[in-house]
């Protein structure tokens, strides 16, 4: 079956279809989690629980020849911004990777390589600014395109880019020879 | 020497963020309880009767044997059983018998003709689901030597399997899920079972066993009974997709 567009789930959604909301949330929860945990960290779920809520009560506002998910993730961003703000431990903004698998044999070693690699990488992350780290958690941890980062970030996308840019260039900077300019 | 954007876009797989695996259902509740939004999409209904059914039957003709056994540690829902046995039976070549749910029927007549004529045909009452993310029904099959009556229906992302139950027989249908995880769960307020990966299913013998020749692997499945009939959904991936369509049936 042809997956039920964005468009077509939003329009039964503000009619107030729970449902058609709920599938929309299954849709898009994971990269709006990933997004929240860049930006908030440990405050990522509850961010986002927020976001889905307010989401579905400004259906009214949304713009139906608009794309869905640049505006969904604006509110998640929004929201996690305002967590960011008001969290009083800074160490929970702390970015972690999970804990390296459990491995045995050939393939061991090459996952405890892969997973030093991302420690590493994380480290990086969060030794950026936060305008660099959330506009990485834009375009890599939630998957958007240059031009819907953009219109998270309320920024022309040569100013998306541009910030992109300097993010990948502190990051290079980090992790040195380690990765290819 | 690693690509960086290559390497972002690999770790944001590997985020130590908070598994949200009940979030949709908390988000749900949240704003059922805010008193905004129907339950139940009001355009379902129009979707399915409009749409253009495709003809798609099922001849595969099941062979039903009562299964008598005692199992301590027995698992099941209304007419079907779930054990976790170590090894798995091994999925038999296709013959003429198939499990219901198989797909690869020839197509011989509409899928609502087929559905009105199964109405006649089982001694309870078919229900449907009415979300429109089911899609429209593509094929309808009844097997009638299952006492009470058996009936699957086939949508284009899963089938559903609606069997007669009846608590004084044995289950008529065995899980074997192995190591598989398996998650009781409730489905519009009755007890069920979300088994979330891919299983052996099979019918049961007079002694207990698996018939072997009627063996098939089966996606993610969500079970419950209500009223005297079993519920079976196959093929959707996750839970919060097979509620929604389980929540709808009626």
């Amino acid at each position: 079956m042809d997956r039920i567009s964005d468009a077509e789930l939003v329009a039964d959604a503000r009619r107030g279809d729970i449902d058609a909301f709920t599938l929309l949330v299954e849709r898009y929860r994971h990269p709006a989690l990933r997004l929240a945990y860049g930006i908030a960290g440990d405050e990522a779920e509850d961010a986002v629980q927020d976001a889905f809520v307010k989401t579905f009560h400004k259906l009214h506002t949304f713009r139906p020849n608009s794309a869905f998910r640049p505006w969904l993730f604006t509110i998640v961003a929004n929201e996690a911004r305002n967590r960011r703000r008001s969290m009083s431990r800074r160490a929970s903004l702390e970015l972690r990777v999970r804990a390296q698998p459990q491995a045995t044999g050939a393939a061991s070693d090459t996952i405890a390589v892969a997973h030093e690699q991302r420690r590493r990488l994380i480290a990086a992350v969060n030794d950026l600014s936060d305008p660099h780290r959330e506009v990485i958690a834009l375009r890599f941890f939630a998957g958007l395109s240059e031009s819907e980062t953009a219109e998270v970030l309320s920024c022309p996308v040569g100013t998306a880019k541009s910030r992109l840019s300097r993010a990948l260039d502190a990051l290079r900077t980090t992790l040195g020879k380690e990765v290819t300019r | 020497m690693i690509d960086l954007e290559s390497a972002l876009t690999e770790l944001a797989e590997h985020l130590d963020h908070p598994e949200a695996e009940h979030s949709a259902a908390a988000l749900r509740e949240r704003l059922v309880a805010t008193g905004r939004g129907a339950r139940h999409p009001r355009r379902a209904r129009a979707l399915l009767a409009a749409a253009a059914l495709l003809a798609v039957v099922s001849t595969g003709v099941v062979a039903i044997a009562p299964a008598r056994h005692a199992l301590a540690d027995w698992l099941g829902i209304g007419a079907v059983e779930i054990r976790t046995p170590r090894r798995l039976p091994v999925p038999a070549p296709a013959t003429g018998r198939t499990v219901p749910g198989a797909t690869g029927s020839p197509p011989t007549a509409t899928a609502t003709k087929r559905l009105a004529a199964a109405r006649k045909a089982v001694h309870f009452s078919i229900a449907t689901p009415h979300s429109r993310s089911a899609g429209p029904l593509a094929a309808v099959d009844v097997d009638r030597r299952v006492p009470g009556g058996l009936v699957t229906l086939a949508y284009p992302r899963f089938t559903l399997v609606e069997i007669a139950t009846d608590p004084a027989r044995p289950p008529l249908l065995g899980k074997a899920v192995g190591g598989a995880a398996i998650e009781q769960v409730r489905v519009d307020g009755e007890a069920g079972i979300w088994v979330p990966s891919t299983h052996e299913i099979a019918f049961i013998d007079r002694s207990g066993n698996y018939e072997t020749d009627t063996v098939r692997r089966a996606g993610p499945v969500l079970l419950w009974e209500r009223a005297g009939v079993t519920y079976r959904i196959e093929g959707l991936r996750t839970l919060a997709e097979a509620q929604i369509i389980a929540r709808s049936i009626r």
